[in-house]
């Protein structure tokens, strides 16, 4: 008995200094957070008044102009607009672009540099982002003009209609590196033998990636994914310094919404609501990939 | 034993992160404290020695200001005088006033302000947080000033440092020369004036459009001149909507015409469009005239009023001091001096600021702010409508007015959208 309780003190000594610093830091802001959200700026109970004004919001839904109109479509549709352009191309690339560069001469000097987009701080992401889609100065246009699409040419990031996009696009091209090197190192575990035993039964290289590559790599894909969609979830810093959401709330997202609430409305009340909303859709995926994890552990 | 290590690193690790950042110089003064005891038959003094501890700080004062590069080293003059003159040392620390507002809120919550004196061009913010501010009317009493104090409930919060207008269109007075261009007088010759700038080979546009506030300023400039001093009061107050027919038609009958000719560039990034019109993409560039620091020769630039003009968009870099410093009387001194003669004076023959005060000559001013003040003496100065309205206002007006630049005919939507998200009066 007494062996026992010496363990357990054991184990609550060596887990004591991470569980008073997530509480401190993490638990009970997280709980202030959600305390604030359901009070006014007095400081009086106002129940879900604060969420159905934010969330009602045409700045968080804009349902005069979304789906068919062009934006802004307000923070929460262009957060899923993000997410659903954004997170496939960054798996499949990144998952193309390891598998493509594994056995190339300089293959690792390429990943390296691919890998640079993702070490980039995302504030001057942002600027770079500006850059990269400037009528005069930026590549993408040079690309437009070179073709010919001469129609598309334009600062993207200042114009409604594109200014959302550009973002997106961009964000692909620094968020990239990150899945190119998780699926690198996921592939260097799959073992020789398999591929050699698929070539003696005859498999093409088409059959290997499909039935061994991409199935052997479903863990580093569930990383991936989670990641990447918190990552969306998130997204300030780069949307901040590139449009600060606009032009006319064209590409704002969720977590600049929730800064201007905080520091330009000086309304942390409701802020709180929307920092709310974005840790319960954080801990569902977080959740799921905790799940996801265990089960393919077992 | 481990075990004992193991907590013992703990405590340790938790007590430093408690330990207090500053620390102060404590000077042991002895003072002597008589005390009279009074008897029925004599009267005796018993003289006794009592140790006071006073507390005398002789770390530097911390003051935020949000000038940097060439602008901060126009204000050290002011600071190196300011510690020769009173002994007490001062860290600058440059804060753009768009990162010091997020910042201040939860230092002010915590009772630990940064800095003892701060400087911040957001009267509005100055306006929400006086609760944490000091009253600093005792030191503006009896002055002036061109750019007003701000005052809630009749007390003074914030301090104007220098004032900054924003006059209109800078022009380079060599490239005028040399295409023959002349300022215009009436609107029609505002108008030719955009045709023949687009005939000069390498322009982009005759004027820059730099993003963010200057687009703003840009409107403001229009709505004062063509819809006068009171439409520009009635909007900031409340009383005229941005939907009304008259404002509306400034956009539609000036400004909306000019975008749509290409009168106007595209939005441009602001850091970069001063260099853009220096270089000669660019005739015309709308901005304060603190844009003379960021030029190569300031005696070239010629400043272009909108026919008709008869007011001029003014403001200041607000100084104040919170609450919680324990320096109150050290800023409060390093304020005092800033808006002295002496300071001022430091400040002004660097260039590029004008005087927060109405009794400062102008010969104290380099060649061109001193055509500028003399040109300004002639206007009425009217108070920065997005600053004066501030909030979440502020930011949506600088991007609405980026969605009009490039999608005119959003218009209504624009104006619909400035009206709804206006402060309740």
């Amino acid at each position: 008995m007494r062996k026992k309780i010496g363990q357990w003190l054991e184990v609550l000594i060596f887990v004591s200094p991470a569980i008073i610093l997530l509480t401190i830091f993490v638990i009970i802001p997280a709980v202030k957070t959600l305390s604030l959200s359901f009070f006014n700026s007095e400081g009086n109970f106002v129940g879900f008044q604060n969420f159905s004004d934010v969330l009602l919001s045409s700045d968080i839904l804009n349902l005069s102009r979304f789906p068919f109109k062009s934006p802004p479509w307000g923070a929460i549709p262009h957060n899923t607009v993000w997410i659903l352009i954004h997170l496939p191309l960054v798996v499949s690339l990144g998952m193309i672009l390891a598998v493509l560069l594994r056995d190339v001469w300089g293959g690792s000097f390429i990943k390296s540099i691919i890998f640079l987009g993702m070490v980039t701080p995302m504030v001057v992401g942002g600027g770079i982002i500006r850059f990269i889609f400037d009528e005069h100065a930026g590549v993408v246009n040079g690309l437009l003009r070179f073709f010919g699409l001469n129609q598309f040419v334009r600062s993207w990031t200042v114009y409604p209609d594109t200014a959302l996009l550009a973002l997106i696009l961009g964000s692909v091209l620094l968020w990239t590196g990150f899945s190119l090197i998780l699926y690198s190192s996921g592939l260097s575990t799959i073992p020789d033998e398999l591929y050699e035993a698929a070539e003696v039964d005859g498999a093409n290289s088409l059959q290997r990636l499909f039935y061994i590559t991409i199935p052997s790599l479903r863990p580093v894909t569930v990383t991936v994914v989670a990641m990447t969609l918190l990552w969306e979830l998130k997204i300030f810093d780069l949307v901040y310094t590139a449009t600060g959401g606009g032009p006319g709330g064209a590409s704002t997202v969720l977590a600049l919404r929730m800064y201007s609430l905080a520091f330009r409305a000086l309304d942390p009340n409701r802020s709180a609501v929307i920092a709310t909303l974005m840790t319960v859709l954080t801990l569902i995926i977080g959740i799921w990939l905790v799940r996801s994890t265990r089960r393919m552990e077992e | 034993m481990k075990k004992k290590m193991l907590l013992l690193v703990v405590i340790i690790a938790l007590l430093s992160a408690c330990a207090p950042q500053s620390v102060k110089t404590v000077e042991v003064i002895k003072t002597q404290e008589v005390v009279k005891t009074v008897e029925v038959v004599t009267t005796q003094e018993v003289i006794k020695t009592v140790e006071v501890e006073k507390e005398v700080d002789k770390s530097p004062i911390n003051v935020t200001i949000p000038w940097t590069g060439d602008a901060m080293e126009l204000f050290m003059p002011v600071v190196d005088a300011f510690e020769a003159k009173t002994g007490i040392k001062v860290r600058v620390l440059p804060y753009k006033t768009e990162n010091l507002g997020p910042l201040l809120p939860a230092q002010f919550m915590a009772k630990e302000p940064m800095a003892d004196v701060m400087i911040m061009s957001w009267p509005w913010w100055i306006e929400q947080n006086s609760e944490h501010l000091l009253d600093l009317s005792d030191l503006t009493e009896g002055i002036d000033f061109l750019g007003n104090p701000v005052v809630v409930d009749g007390a003074v919060y914030g301090v104007p440092s220098y004032l900054w207008v924003k006059p209109g269109f800078w022009y380079r007075k060599s490239v005028f020369q040399a295409n023959g261009l002349e300022e215009p007088q009436t609107w029609d010759e505002f108008l030719a004036l955009m045709d023949k700038i687009k005939e000069i080979p390498g322009i982009e546009n005759p004027m820059t459009s730099p993003a963010g506030y200057p687009l703003g300023d840009i409107v403001e400039n229009f709505i004062a001149t063509f819809g006068g001093p009171e439409m520009i009061k009635g909007i900031i107050n409340g009383d005229v909507k941005w939907t009304d027919p008259d404002v509306r038609a400034i956009f539609e009958e000036k400004i909306i015409p000019l975008i749509e000719s290409g009168d106007f560039s595209v939005p441009i990034d602001r850091h970069g469009a001063a260099d853009l019109w220096w270089e000669g993409d660019y005739a015309l560039h709308f901005y304060g005239n603190w844009v003379a620091e960021d030029v190569d020769d300031p005696s070239d630039m010629g400043i272009l009023t909108l026919p008709g003009a008869s007011t001029v968009v003014g403001g200041s870099d607000w100084m104040f001091i919170p609450k919680y410093t324990d320096r109150t009387d050290d800023a409060k001194k390093f304020i005092a001096f800033v808006i002295s003669d002496e300071g001022m004076k430091l400040r002004l023959q660097e260039g590029g600021r004008l005087s927060s005060r109405a009794d400062i000559p102008l010969d104290v001013y380099p060649p061109a702010e001193k055509t500028l003040a003399e040109a300004i003496s002639q206007f009425e100065v009217l108070p920065d409508l997005d600053d004066t309205i501030g909030g979440e206002w502020q930011s949506t007006f600088w991007d609405q007015i980026a969605l009009l630049w490039v999608k005119p005919g959003s218009l209504d939507e624009v104006l619909t959208t400035l009206q709804e998200k206006m402060p309740a009066k």
